[in-house]
């Protein structure tokens, strides 16, 4: 009578129990529904990061050929014959030996050779960015985790 | 109802689920392990991404002062993407004809080609187009795009044409300085190599390194993107105006004198520096597969470094430099020639047949006398002069840092056929082959002080943004300072009392001519002639040494009368291009 009594004492109606477990379910489906909508979000962030990177990739590559072919256009431009040509143009000529005057010119530093030093040197090592958590599967996580690496001796 | 009621019918709800579940996870198996789900995942792994070997950008090329000589461009690859909707053949077929000139019928096939995945996806139909013609395509794409479709005819489009840029190498200055720089085959593509000169010796450098990359297709996929450096870019020691100067006058003189080939050398004698190097004939190396039409059977890419010939009497320079510096003749040393001279059974003339009398080892120079020379060389001693010989870098290559040096191994008493005749006729210059580069080099160290310099070409390479610069290196010192200095003198004087047209107003220089009958199969002929000279200055502080080999001319077989004014010629500009007062200019600047 007393445990009778006890179990009425805390037991819930059964419409509230039902409510509960509805309150669960929904829980549960809106924690599946933030989950998914993060991994939605996420996901096609990275893919759009992705696709962009892939693009400033190939933008790059674009613009490096074509520094390159400016440099080129611009060599040919300036080429002994182009420069010939249009010294000849403007009435230039070669100076001859004998008609060369020659006079001392206190601090003259005369024509240095080339110096091609860049300032954006690259590092002769790059180590990578991407690290393995980026890019491993659970699987091989928890086999590095957990089988020990053998090198060789 | 009652709960009861419900029991029976949740227990077969819940047996279907169970069921439908257990169908589920087998399915799920069966569908890992079939064989179509094998193929399903290679066909995965060959779409998760591409695999290729990327190529660094290759270095460029600069003279000395920095002018690019070797550069690159961007050419297009177009193609037809047969996976693209709406191909006209016929619009791709006319506008590809009139724009870029490729054949209608070839473009109407290619496009008409059915779409198979994995086999016919892409069909290249030109390479290496311009910029210029790209732009135009481009025009013409996107008023295609616009245009109306005509009722019962196939809308005009130039749907599926694609292009793809790439590099290709470039030479701005076209012919100049080719003999040097050699060429890279672009059209090879990824199997493209550098062939002759600093394109071929330094190859691997300015390829620098290929890496293989994946590049996922899945853009959710994390990768490296290849950040390589571009291959090494080589600084030389040519100067740009030098070599235009030197290609120039060497043009004049082979239409002048209707030589087969000419060759000059021009060396900074303190470091080695190559200052310009040009040979006939050269070649635009923005069209290098005219190659066979412009060298047929192998002849020699740079006659500089890879012809050996028999140089003549600028050899005599080298023959007086071993007899001054082993004591066995001094200046004032008096021969009398009396025309012939014996030696291992033969007799050797001098190059007018005549007998001179007395004459200084001056007389001997300035005259060129072979019988005097050899008589030098006999004083000298064979031993004693082979040695010498091998001092100033004969029979073995120069080490010049160009692809495809030659030389002809020197041959010295002891060796089956080597003669005792030999010690006369090489003192003159025949019966030795050497290459002009050789020679100057040799000459070199008697236009500084003694001390011979490795000729070489790269002045400084440039590697991940830093410059590192070649040190010049001595090879030897052949001779001492004092004998450099009295057989310079010697030389100087020789020229001056012949009137040389060698001479340059202004500028005291030494030199020597040299002129070598060619051997044939009906032994030397007198028509046909090697005509040298060597020469540097000025005498008092030697900035250059200028070697010139005219190979059969034809107005003239002597050197005297076909080198010597070459070497005035080149001469007259280098002082002018390398900022070298006059002798009086220079002593009076010094004395301030």
């Amino acid at each position: 009578m007393t445990t009778q009594k006890l179990t009425q004492a805390y037991r819930q109606t059964p419409w509230r129990t039902q409510l509960q477990w509805i309150g669960l379910f929904l829980l549960a489906l809106i924690i599946i529904a933030s989950v998914a909508g993060i991994y939605l979000s996420v996901s096609a962030g990275a893919a759009a990061v992705g696709r962009e990177i892939q693009q400033l990739e190939y933008d790059r590559e674009q613009s490096a050929r074509e520094i390159a072919d400016k440099r080129t256009l611009l060599a040919q431009l300036t080429s002994t014959s182009q420069m010939s040509k249009r010294a000849t143009e403007l009435g230039y000529e070669g100076i001859q030996a004998g008609s060369v005057q020659y006079m001392v010119i206190p601090g003259y530093i005369p024509r240095q050779p080339a110096s091609l030093v860049t300032s954006s040197a690259y590092t002769a090592y790059q180590p990578s960015l991407v690290e393995p958590r980026f890019t491993q599967s659970l699987l091989e996580w928890i086999t590095e985790q957990f089988v020990p690496y053998q090198g060789n001796e | 109802m009652t709960e009861r009621n419900f029991n029976p019918r949740y227990k077969a709800i819940g047996i279907i689920f169970l069921v439908a579940g257990v169908v589920i996870i087998l399915q799920m198996f069966r569908l890992q392990t079939s064989a179509s789900a094998k193929e399903l995942l290679e066909a995965s792994e060959r779409y998760a991404g591409v695999s290729k070997l990327v190529y660094p950008d290759r270095g460029n090329i600069y003279d000395r002062w920095g002018h690019l000589l070797a550069g690159d461009q961007q050419v297009y690859e177009v193609g037809i993407n047969l996976q693209a909707s709406g191909i006209n053949p016929e619009t791709l077929a006319t506008v590809l004809q009139a724009v870029l000139g490729v054949d209608y019928a070839t473009v109407l096939d290619a496009a008409k080609m059915p779409y198979i995945e994995g086999k016919s996806e892409y069909v290249v139909i030109t390479d290496f187009v311009s910029a210029d013609k790209i732009n135009a395509l481009q025009e013409m794409q996107i008023k295609y795009a616009d245009m109306p479709a005509v009722e019962g005819q196939t809308r005009p489009s130039l749907n599926g044409l694609e292009w793809n840029g790439h590099r290709v190498r470039n030479y701005p200055e076209g012919k100049l300085a080719s003999n040097i720089l050699g060429f890279f085959a672009f059209g090879e593509r990824d199997n493209a190599s550098g062939y002759f000169g600093i394109e071929e010796e330094y190859n691997d450098l300015l390829s620098g390194t290929p890496k293989q990359v994946f590049i996922p297709s899945d853009p959710h996929a994390m990768y490296d993107i290849p950040d390589m450096p571009p291959g090494t870019s080589l600084v030389l020691t040519i100067d740009r105006s030098i070599q235009s100067s030197i290609e120039a006058t060497l043009a004049r003189h082979i239409k002048k004198t209707k030589a087969k080939s000419a060759t000059i050398v021009v060396e900074d004698p303190e470091t080695g520096e190559i200052l310009a190097m040009a040979s006939y004939p050269q070649m635009n190396l923005n069209k290098y597969w005219t190659y066979d039409e412009i060298y047929p059977n192998a002849t020699g890419f740079n006659r500089a470094i890879s012809s050996v010939y028999e140089p003549g009497s600028v050899f005599k320079v080298l023959t007086m430099a071993a007899a001054l510096d082993s004591g066995s003749v001094t200046p004032d040393t008096v021969f009398v020639d009396t025309g012939t001279f014996e030696v291992g059974g033969y007799t050797i003339y001098n190059w007018d047949s005549g007998a001179w009398g007395p004459q200084t080892m001056l007389g001997c120079l300035q005259h060129s006398l072979n019988v005097c020379l050899s008589w030098v060389a006999t004083q000298t001693g064979a031993e004693t002069f082979y040695s010498y010989l091998q001092a100033f870098g004969f029979g073995r290559p120069t080490g010049i840092d160009l692809a495809g040096e030659a030389y002809y191994p020197l041959r010295v008493p002891g060796d089956a056929q080597w003669f005792d005749v030999d010690l006369a006729t090489n003192s003159f210059g025949q019966g030795i082959a050497v290459t002009p580069m050789q020679m100057a080099m040799a000459v070199s160290a008697i236009a500084n002080g003694g001390k011979m310099m490795a000729p070489h070409i790269v002045r400084s390479m440039v590697d991940n943004g830093r410059q590192y610069d070649v040190t010049p290196q001595v090879v030897g010192t052949p001779i001492r300072a004092e004998t450099a200095t009295v057989l310079t003198n010697l030389l100087a004087t020789s020229l001056e009392e012949e009137s040389s047209v060698a001479l340059v107003p202004g500028y005291r220089m030494a030199g020597k001519t040299g002129t070598a009958e060619i051997a044939t199969e009906y032994g030397y002929t007198t028509y046909l002639t090697n005509a040298s000279f060597v020469g540097w200055g000025p005498v008092d502080d030697p900035k250059f040494v200028v070697y010139i080999w005219l190979e059969e001319p034809r107005n003239s077989v002597w050197g005297s009368v076909v080198a010597a004014p070459v070497f005035s010629e080149v001469v007259k500009n280098l002082v002018v291009l390398m900022n070298i007062p006059p002798d009086d200019v220079r002593a009076e600047l010094a004395n301030q």
